[in-house]
């Protein structure tokens, strides 16, 4: 589960009309995959870009990676003028190596790169990179135009193969495949070709302009890697490679051994449960990838004597102590974090970065996510939930579904009491129930500096000017409840005008701050629904009454609901705010019916409550 | 035992504070028991001993021990040392476990070494076992004096020590910072005790030039096969240093291979012309590489000249070179950009420079020129400079500290013009120039979205009304743009039947207070200075009286250091307000931060006002 080289483009916001800029052009590009036999594999890349200007110079630099297993056999780098003229040839003496680490983890993953420390523009840059690799378990991916305004002319995949090697690939947005028998008959060519792609301009968000593009996935048939020989032409297959590279590592010191013995027997869940505290109790996350540890956990021995592994080693770590008290678990492999785009189901390959544990219970699935040590079992939040993983089981392994937290869980509420004087500042009480997938907040919790606590706190109120003079956190692990208490000094809060002040019911935060969506990709993922239960008491400053109040009103959509209610009580004011948005994704039309829903909210977000002083 | 509990939480600081001679590898009872630091409880974990020892054979030896107090001070059980060997690192993990201290040493396998850059190693330690209430001991070794010792951290210290001894083969200089007390044990001996956690808060220049610390700054070392010597024990001796220097002084001295085109140019220029003619050929022909730097690089010529490309000094010392050739009176200005912390007077450290200006003396007063980045002009010089005062070299052995924050100010005249015709929904014409370091703030925005109308939504999502039409007109050999807009104000009125209330200020620069923490123990740093002017002028319907108008108002903090001045006048059926904001000083000491807070809050509450308008019927 290595963290492999991931190109981050920033998103820019870009106008729907008029012509793609263009920063540079792949006059041509040829990646060639040489697979040599099941341990062998030598991809060559071959390319020359004209780069035009200032905007397109990260994409003169080499960047990519090597470790253990894949290293840069040769390397050139030629630039050229904009006549042709060779300027400088740039060798493997050049590359500069750095660690991928941070200051928790360690690795024998190095970036290699090469910046062309040329600047007359337009020029060209060629490359001819080999990479040779001792064993493998992913193919590359050839996407010939991977990002935006940089046009292509000409670009070709070609994998060689042993003529009785069976190649698994998935084409995307093309038909050009083509086969031929070369070396006498020894081995096949599969090649493909695209043509004249031009730039495209960044009014797509990334994920649907890489959704467009014409791209194959390879993937082996068989495979060895540091002599474990796999097979992944099902999941099945690759499940089972992976339980073998994985198994006779759940070893447990005398010490954990005799503290499983002197466990009382309990049913499933408890045990689970004690045994889940234990892990989080005695270890952290520490990532040391070295060499098969990209794939391979480290021994539980390993875990128990340290105290600290990543998540393949703790994962392992608390799978062997659940094995020690008879008790049945299996690894789910997946594609993490919040963002993450889905895995392609139809085509068993190594789609994952991250392992974590499911015990079958019954009718039920406990998930165990073993790289927190904060969080209860069977809380998995945005790392995980909502998504296609595979259920690692000996002979049986397959893609199943994890859960998905849906409005009724992901409840935010708040509950304020405002106490304002007649000069519209105020003093604020809030307490914030974090439920569902706001759990995930407990982290910044338990891991921010308090630097970093402070930035954050202060980044959720958006008053001109306020400070912030109480905070307190609270959480119950066992529950998934966070709660946090915020005292508040506002200036200003109610706008002040002669003898009256005025307010607006969505004093607490604008929707804004919870949905803002993109105006120029015209795209709005919503991946998670959630609920605003706010309940806001005001006290009216002495000798003031209300003049004006809303109606309370309610909207029901497709999209999802909003309701206010606001009352007037014994010189208190109480409003009763409640958003529920659903989970869904809009584009085009339903973009425009989401705007108009929200705009719809705001608008009764800010009808004026209007007080004046009693007479 | 929940009693025992308490009773050690109380007692436990007189405990940590009392010891001195502290053992490796021995810790208390009492250490292991505290739960929570009394004197900050929020303290994730703390120094309880650090202990630095510089030897006469040129030995530096640290001690150093740390509580874990929560899950997040877990983080403190990961280290990275950039030491030559493994063996010089030995540490312990000690827990309490029922009741018993268990002491764990830290095994060879858990240190990895690292290849951070080519051929350029570290060490990483994970320490084993490391819970809530550990306690760890580190002890490591190197040769030669560290750049600094900090008596302060980001977490609690309850004590630290350094001894150094004095040696004639090391020879150092030291110079103290920060705000904390250090108190003098014996000749060459420090400590400090109970030192509160560093708070990183925002406004500060850079944190490092408030940490309590020594910075070192090693004059000679003479050790048998190795000699260093460095001269610079005053700043004019640093002009000697770097005007004798291959890679600086002897830069200046040689236009290289710009001779020729010198030579041309020379012949029919004026000063003006020389000065706009070598800043701009070196501005628009040379792209910056990101690098900030005091001395060329390798092969610099080569590199202006085929590649297009170089450091700061690549460009902005080959600039000074072809002024000087061109008989141009010019000067290098040496500075620590932002982010490398303050330069101090007092002490010579040639170390702590990073950067260097041109600065050319005209008719008109000396200017600073910075040729690295496209978006700057003659006398206009990035954020990254503005970090108090410059050494200007005026020759070998001799210059002057020079202000960096006094020449540029960032500058927005605006004019609004708002219809009240339709009371329902007036709009609101627009027309803003910006200039100087407000410009290099706008153009790097603008870069962002590329065209007018991409920029157009963005100042919407920023104001908060329909921005219609938009309009920019840039100027970049003046660092000057100016907008054209028209705005919707349907947002910033409020209805409310017989009255109409207005926003006028909604194109107003000022946003909200920077100042939310209740206190500081940092100089405040605003960056730079600021000047803001706007007039708004408002025409009204004739069935639309102006119910009061708010008052004017003209404040200022001591010294014209902040002054603020709304205005509001009224002419028949035409309304005008003047508004200016300006920083004239940029640095307050610590002790102003609640009269600047409450001076922002004062703008705040005066610029919130609306203007309250009664409908005839």
């Amino acid at each position: 589960m290595k963290n492999l080289l991931y190109i981050v483009l920033i998103l820019c916001i870009q106008e729907a009309t008029g012509q793609a800029r263009e920063f540079a052009r792949i006059n041509k590009e040829t990646l060639t995959v040489d697979i040599k036999g099941q341990e062998r594999l030598q991809v060559t890349n071959e390319y020359s870009i004209t780069i035009y200007n200032e905007a397109g110079y990260s994409s003169a630099h080499f960047i990519d990676y090597e470790d253990q297993f894949r290293k840069l056999s040769s390397f050139v780098m030629i630039i050229r003028d904009k006549a042709g003229k060779k300027i400088k040839s740039i060798g493997s003496g050049k590359i500069m190596r750095f660690s991928l680490s941070q200051s928790f983890e360690t690795g024998d993953a190095n970036y290699v790169a090469v910046d062309p420390e040329y600047k007359n523009f337009p020029f060209t840059v060629e490359v001819t990179a080999v990479f040779d690799q001792k064993g493998f378990l992913n193919l590359p991916t050839w996407i010939p135009r991977d990002r935006f305004n940089v046009s292509v002319d000409a670009s070709t995949l070609k994998v060689v193969i042993p003529f009785d090697y069976r190649l698994r690939f998935k084409e995307e947005n093309l038909k050009s495949h083509n086969v031929e028998s070369i070396n006498k008959g020894k081995s096949n060519l599969h090649s493909w070709t695209v043509k004249d792609l031009s730039a495209v301009e960044r009014d797509v968000t990334y994920k649907s302009f890489i959704e467009d593009q014409p791209k194959v996935y390879l993937a082996p048939s068989s495979f060895v890697l540091d002599g474990y020989v796999g097979k992944m032409i099902s999941w099945e297959g690759f499940g089972d490679w992976f339980l073998e590279l994985n198994q006779n590592r759940n070893t447990l010191l005398p010490g954990t051994m005799k503290m499983l013995d002197d466990l009382p027997n309990d049913d499933v869940e408890t045990t689970v449960a004690t045994l889940y505290k234990y892990m989080q109790d005695r270890t952290r996350y520490v990532s040391i990838q070295l060499g098969i540890g990209g794939f391979q956990s480290l021994p539980a021995k390993f875990v128990d004597e340290r105290g600290y592994g990543e998540c393949k080693a703790l994962t392992n770590y608390m799978k062997a102590m659940l094995h020690y008290k008879g008790i049945k678990s299996n690894y789910i492999l997946a594609k993490a974090g919040q963002d993450a785009s889905n895995i392609k189901n139809e085509f068993p390959s190594n789609q994952f970065n991250h392992v974590f544990l499911g015990v079958v219970d019954n009718q039920d699935t406990i998930f165990l996510e073993c790289t927190s040590q904060t969080i209860p079992p069977n809380y998995i939040g945005t790392f995980t939930d909502d998504r296609h993983v595979l259920w690692v089981d000996s002979a049986r392994s397959q893609i199943i579904r994890t859960p998905v937290y849906d409005e009724n869980e992901n409840v935010l509420k708040k509950n304020a009491n405002l106490n304002l004087d007649e000069n519209g500042n105020a003093n604020l009480d809030l307490d914030v129930n974090y439920n569902g997938i706001f759990f995930d907040k407990s982290s910044l919790f338990n891991t921010y500096t308090s630097e970093q606590l402070d930035d954050y706190n202060l980044s959720q109120f958006d008053y001109r000017d306020f400070t912030i003079t109480n905070f307190e956190v609270d959480q119950n692990v066992n529950l998934a409840e966070l709660n946090c208490k915020y005292t508040l000094e506002i200036q200003n809060l109610a706008k002040k005008v002669a003898d009256r002040l005025i307010l607006v019911p969505a004093m607490l935060q604008p929707m804004d701050f919870y949905i803002h969506p993109n105006e120029f990709t015209r795209y709005l993922e919503i991946r998670r629904g959630f609920t605003l239960d706010e309940t806001i008491i005001v006290d009216l400053p002495e000798n003031f009454r209300v003049d004006v109040k809303p109606e309370s009103e309610a909207i029901s959509t497709q999209f999802g609901n909003y309701e206010i209610n606001i009352s007037y009580e014994l010189n208190k004011i109480r409003i009763l705010r409640k958003v529920i948005i659903k989970k869904g994704s809009y584009e085009a039309d339903t973009f425009d019916a989401f705007l108009d829903f929200k705009k719809k909210i705001e608008k009764l977000d800010n009808q004026k409550i209007v007080l004046g002083k009693k007479t | 035992m929940r009693l025992i509990f308490h009773l050690l939480v109380i007692v436990s600081p007189l405990i940590l504070s009392a010891q001195k001679n502290v053992k490796f590898g021995d810790v208390s009872l009492a250490e292991l028991q505290l739960q929570v630091y009394d004197q900050d409880s929020s303290a994730s974990a703390v120094v309880l001993y650090d202990k630095g020892e510089f030897k006469t054979n040129g030995e530096f030896t640290r001690h150093r021990r740390i509580k874990i107090l929560t899950n997040a001070g877990k983080s403190y059980a990961n280290l990275a040392l950039n030491i030559p060997s493994k063996g010089n690192i030995s540490a312990f993990v000690f827990n309490l476990e029922n009741g018993q201290i268990v002491k764990e040493k830290l095994n060879n396998s858990s240190i990895y070494s690292e290849e951070i850059f080519d051929g350029f190693h570290i060490y990483k330690i994970f320490l084993p076992n490391v819970k809530v209430g550990s306690v760890i001991d580190i002890r490591y070794m190197h040769y030669g004096i560290p750049f600094e010792w900090r008596f302060q951290e980001t977490i609690p210290v309850v004590y630290n020590e350094l001894k150094l001894e004095r040696t004639q083969y090391v020879i150092f200089e030291k110079q103290q910072r920060g705000f904390g007390e250090i108190e003098k044990i014996a000749e060459n001996h420090y400590k400090a005790e109970n030192v509160p956690a560093f708070v990183i808060e925002p406004n500060v220049s850079h944190y490092s030039n408030y940490i309590t610390k020594f910075e070192f700054q090693l004059t000679k070392i003479t050790v048998p096969g190795y000699f260093y010597e460095n001269i610079s024990t005053s700043w004019p001796s640093i002009s000697e240093e770097l005007m004798e220097h291959y890679r600086f002084g002897q830069i200046i001295e040689n236009s290289g291979y710009l001779k020729d085109s010198i030579k041309i140019w020379n012949k029919k220029l004026t000063e003006d012309e020389k000065i706009h003619k070598a800043y701009y050929h070196m501005r628009d022909e040379i792209s910056w590489n990101n690098q900030n730097r005091l001395f060329v690089s390798q092969f610099q010529n080569k590199k202006l000249k085929n590649e297009k490309q170089g450091s700061s000094a690549d460009i902005n010392l080959t600039l000074i070179a072809m002024l000087k050739a061109m008989d141009v009176e010019v000067y290098p200005v040496i500075l620590s950009t932002r982010e490398n912390g303050l330069l101090n007077p007092l002490i010579p450290n040639l170390w702590k420079v990073n950067y260097v200006l041109a600065y050319v003396i005209t008719d008109k007063g000396g200017i600073y020129l910075d040729a690295s980045d496209k978006n700057l002009v003659p006398g206009l010089i990035p954020q990254k400079c503005l970090n108090g005062n410059g050494w200007l070299i005026l020759g070998s052995n001799d210059g002057q500290w020079v202000s960096l924050n006094s020449s540029n100010v960032a500058e927005t005249y605006q004019m609004v013009n708002i219809f009240m015709t339709d009371v329902q929904s007036p709009v609101a014409e627009v027309s803003q120039k910006i200039s100087s370091l407000k410009y290099l703030e706008w153009i790097k925005r603008y870069k962002e979205f590329e065209s007018d109308d991409r920029f157009r939504i963005h100042l919407k999502d920023k104001f908060q009304v329909d921005v219609e039409s938009y309009q920019s007109k840039i100027k970049p050999e003046k660092a000057i743009v100016t907008e054209v807009f028209n705005a919707d104000l349907d947002e910033a009125i409020i209805d409310l039947g017989q009255e109409l209330l207005l926003d006028p200020f909604v194109f107003c620069g000022f946003a909200s207070n920077p100042f939310k923490s209740v206190d500081r123990t940092a100089p405040i740093d605003l960056v730079s200075k600021l000047r803001e002017r706007s007039t708004i002028n408002i025409t009204l319907p004739d069935n639309l009286i102006v119910g009061e108008l708010p008052k004017s108002e003209a404040i200022s903090t001591l010294n014209k250091g902040i002054v603020f001045v709304v205005n509001y006048s009224q002419l028949g059926n035409k309304l005008q307000i003047q508004y200016t904001f300006e920083i004239n000083e940029t640095v307050f000491p610590q002790e102003d931060y609640q009269t600047l807070k409450n001076f922002y809050s004062h703008i705040i509450d005066k610029i919130e006002q609306p203007i309250r308008f009664v409908k005839k019927t």
